[in-house]
Formats: C-alpha cells, structure tokens, sequence
C-alpha cells in the first residue's frame, strides 16, 4: 500500500456523513518486542484545508508574516484525526470508519 | 537502527519531498511516496521503504498531468515494470527536516538507472565532461 | 516642468526604502535566501525610481505635465513595469540562493552580501538612467524610436567615435554573456533541486548529468528560438513582462521559508522583516496582476 492511495481518500464516519478528504498522515515511531524500530502509521489526518499544512502552518512554529499564520490555522480549524483503529473499510476512494464525525478530535500540535 | 528528528511526525511534515543524500553526501533524488506493509487486522500499517521517481511522484499528482508524468517514468525505463523506485526503511540512516540521509551509495540504488543512462549516452560523449 | 516636490517624494521614497532593506535584520544561516531577496527588494526599487523618473526625462514624448498631472499613460506604466521586471527576474533568487550554497557562504559573508545588494542594484539603476538620458538629446530629435539594440550604441558613437563604439560592443557582449549564463543555469539550478538530483557548477559534468543537460538544451532551445528571426525587442519587453508577473510566485516561499523556526533557528524574521517583506510582496503582486493586462493594452509597447 502507498501512502499517495491513502492521501486524498473521502471518509465517510458510521452514520454516513462525509467527514473529509486525508491530507495528512500520522506516524509514530514504535519499538517491536524484538528490539526493531517500526514506523507505525497511527492516524489519518482529514478535512480542513491542506494548503496550510503543506507550507508549514499547522505546526504553530510559523510566526508570521502577519495574516498568514490566523489565515491557515482559521481554515484548518475543521481538521479532524481519525485513529487507524476506527477504520473499517478502505474500498478504492473510499473509508469508512466506526466511530461518528462528532466524536473525532482535532489534531494536538503544540509544538514550539 | 534509523534516527528519526522526532518520534511523531506526518507524512507532509518530515518524510515526503525530503532531500535524499546518500552515504557519500551526493544527492540521490527526492522523497516521492511512502511505501507502508499491507495492513493486518488490528494491527496499522508500517513504513516498509521510500519511493522515488517520476513513477511514484506521478500518482501523487493526480489528474492527467499525474497520469502523464508517470507514463514518462515508465517509458524511461529498460525493463516495463511499472513499481517505483525502492528504498527499503533499513537503507535510512537519519531523518530530518533538511535531508534524508541513506546508508547505502547511490550508484547501487534503483534511481541511479536515469542518471547513469544520461551520463553514459550523452554527457560522457561530450569531451572534458569529466566522465 | 517637474514640480520640485515630485522630485524630492521620489527621492525620499527611494532613500527610504534603501534603508528599510539596509536594515533587514540578522542574516540566516541559509544568507544566500535573504541576499537574494534583498538583492530583488533594491532592484525593485531602483527600477521604480528609475521607471517614475525616465517617465519624466520626456522619453515617451511630452511626459513633463502628463507627469505632473498624474496623467501617466498606459505606455509608461507599461515601461515601468517592463523596467521592473528587467531588473527582478525569478531566475536571479534561483542563480543567487544556488551560487551561495556552492560558494558556501555563512553568516560570517552578509555584510559582503549586503554591499553587493545595496550598491550594485542602485548603481545598475542609475547606469539604466544614465542610458536613457544619454539617449534622449541624440535619438529624440532625430525621432528615431529604439527598435534595436544598435540604435543604445548611437549616444556613445556620436560622442567617442570607433574607440567608443568598440568599447560598447565588448560591453554589450559582456551584458548579454552573463544573462545567458545565468539564465542557462539558472533553469539547470531550478530543475535539478526540483528532482533531487545533483547539481553544481562545481561538479565535472560528468558528476552533476542531468543538470548540465538542462543547462545545455536551455541554452540550444533559446538559440534555435532567435534563430527563428522572432524581433528581439518583442520578445524582451514579452518576456519581462511576464517575469515581472511571475516574480511573487519565487518571492513568497522566501518569505515562508524564513518565517519558519525550525529551519532558521534564531534568525528567523522579525517582525519588522516581515513587514517589510510583505509590504514589498503586496507591491509585486500588484505589478504582477497589471503586467498581463498593461502588456495586452499597449501591444507590447508600441
């Protein structure tokens, strides 16, 4: 599986309602019982506006120029993090997922 | 073991359009696509290997001009095997926000082929190149 | 007659905005970006001083009152903006940012850098003055319109004979040499960091291929087109004025990029860089959203 078939997936939360196309993907690094590094593919990122992130604004350590930063995170304001353990079914375009649109979280990046 | 900058990280953050910089410190293309293992269930996919080249970057473009690029990629080809250029996550020595360092040279990596079919047919043909 | 006041706004605004990049902060580490963007920032200045002023010099025909009037045609508009996009081209951010890294310049060379830009760029804009004023007492007169390069060597003909005459030929093939040069690597240079292959004038071609390729049929591709016999004024003014349209579209990453913490540390831009880069990139998208239309307009400035 490549990560350009996942990016760009419509997914659909338990009730049917359209939740966002992923724009991003989350890894965390995870050490296997036999002492292995994994790079594990936790979540998927989706909704919201990827210009920002592309250029670097959904990490809050762009300062500026002035409206740049407030513009991006404004529009990004509707990403949505969906846990890969919440997907149900990947059908070509297509992921639905268990849980409902409500319930997933946005993305914490608090990073300085 | 691979040394990542940070232990979470996304995909448009830290891994994709990376600089790859062989053991050498010549530059051996850029990051295109991530290759992950088929998921098993209840357990995520992991990062298997690096994909490089117009026919990993192509899908990534979408659309028709997507669907151009990577035709390019596989007529440039000897052999009509469609699956991009691989770099296997064990070949990735350090990962951060400027490059991609790898652990192997770039002459024995599957991007190579382009770079040494120019070299060979038409800029070792040119006198003082070098070659 | 130009009132005296005109003459002194332009004069302040021009001083005023040397400063302004003159005192564009601690340079990255990376001081190739920053020089090359101060290096647009002085250029654009000067073509705009050089554009308002070379209005008024009557140039364009009778341009004394249309100036005080604030009448100015489309056709002067149309020359500073062909005069700003001669002078920032999106290549030079390329040619300047991919000289730095092979030169290796740290923050150690900025003060260097930053004479270059602040006087090779003023001092290119007055030579640009001091060849349109020299053309006008020679070429008006005898109206006689500059539709060709050889008509710019008349002034120093008439004024030094042969010697000057050879002088400016050997000049005129060193100006146009080195925008070749730059231009050939300038689009090897953007190419070959887009792929990720290796790049380099310091490499033997052998070791950076594909980049010497693109530098190469660059240079075949731009030879065949003149040889063509299109008019090389046409497709100067066309393609200045096009540069000049594109030019925010490499001066806003530059400003992105250096706004970014984790790639410029410490010297990442404060916020008055900022508002001195977004005051100057909001200028260039105006003159980039006028260029196409005034271009169109004034039929490539006849």
């Amino acid at each position: 599986m490549m990560a350009s078939e996942l990016i760009g997936c419509q997914v659909h939360d338990a009730e049917g309602q359209d939740v966002g196309a992923v724009h991003d993907l989350h890894f965390r690094l995870r050490l296997r019982p036999d002492g292995t590094q994994a790079c594990q593919l936790d979540a998927l990122e989706c909704g919201g506006i990827g210009l920002g992130h592309r250029l670097g604004y959904g990490e809050h350590a762009m300062r500026g120029p002035w409206p740049f930063p407030r513009l991006f995170r404004y529009l990004a304001r509707r990403s949505l993090v969906v846990p890969w353990t919440e997907i149900t079914a990947i059908d070509g375009r297509r992921i639905d997922i268990s849980s409902r649109r409500d319930q997933l979280q946005a993305p914490q990046k608090a990073r300085t | 073991m691979t040394r990542w900058e940070e232990d979470e990280f996304t995909a448009n953050d830290l891994p994709l359009d990376r600089e790859l910089i062989d053991c050498n410190g010549m530059p051996a293309g850029r990051v295109d696509d991530l290759e992950l293992s088929d998921p098993e269930p209840g357990q995520p996919p992991v990062l298997t290997a690096l994909l490089c080249g117009p026919t990993a970057f192509g899908p990534r473009l979408g659309g028709r001009l997507g669907t151009w690029w990577q035709a390019i990629g596989r007529r440039l080809r000897p052999v009509s095997e469609s699956y991009p250029n691989r770099i296997d996550a064990g070949l990735i020595d350090h990962v951060d926000r400027l490059e991609i360092t790898l652990l192997a040279a770039r002459e024995h990596l599957d991007s190579y082929r382009f770079r040494r079919w120019t070299e060979e047919k038409i800029i070792g043909r040119i006198p003082g190149s070098g070659a | 007659m130009v009132t005296v006041w005109r003459k002194a706004a332009c004069v302040v605004a021009f001083s005023s905005c040397i400063l302004l990049t003159a005192c564009a902060g601690p340079v990255p580490d990376d001081g190739a970006y920053r020089h090359a963007a101060l290096q647009t920032s002085m250029a654009m200045v000067s073509a705009l001083a050089s554009g308002q002023l070379a209005a008024q010099t009557g140039l364009r025909g009778n341009s004394f009152s249309a100036f005080t009037d604030g009448n100015v045609t489309n056709a002067e508009n149309d020359y500073a903006v062909s005069l700003i996009g001669a002078c920032i081209v999106p290549y030079q951010v390329i040619f300047f940012s991919s000289g730095g890294r092979e030169e290796g310049w740290t923050s150690k060379s900025i003060t260097e850098m930053r004479v270059n830009a602040l006087i090779g760029f003023p001092l290119g804009g007055l030579l640009s003055l001091a060849i349109m004023a020299a053309a006008v007492p020679v070429l008006q007169p005898r109206r006689i319109g500059v539709s060709h390069l050889d008509q710019v060597a008349l002034p120093v003909a008439s004024a030094f004979g042969q010697a000057g005459l050879a002088f400016v030929f050997v000049s005129f093939f060193a100006a146009t040499f080195a925008a070749a040069a730059e231009s050939a690597l300038s689009s090897g240079y953007s190419v070959a960091q887009y792929m990720g292959w290796s790049w380099g004038k310091r490499h033997p071609p052998a070791a950076a291929a594909r980049f010497h390729l693109v530098c190469l049929a660059s240079v075949i591709a731009a030879t065949a087109f003149i040889l063509t016999t299109v008019d090389p004024v046409t497709v100067t003014i066309f393609a200045v004025v096009v540069g000049a349209a594109a030019v925010p579209l490499t001066y806003f990453p530059i400003l992105i990029v250096a706004n970014d913490g984790r790639l410029m540390g410490r010297r990442v831009n404060r916020r008055w860089s900022n508002a001195a880069g977004t005051f100057f990139l909001t200028i260039m998208v105006i003159v980039s959203l006028v260029s196409l239309p005034l271009l169109i307009l004034t039929k490539a400035g006849q």
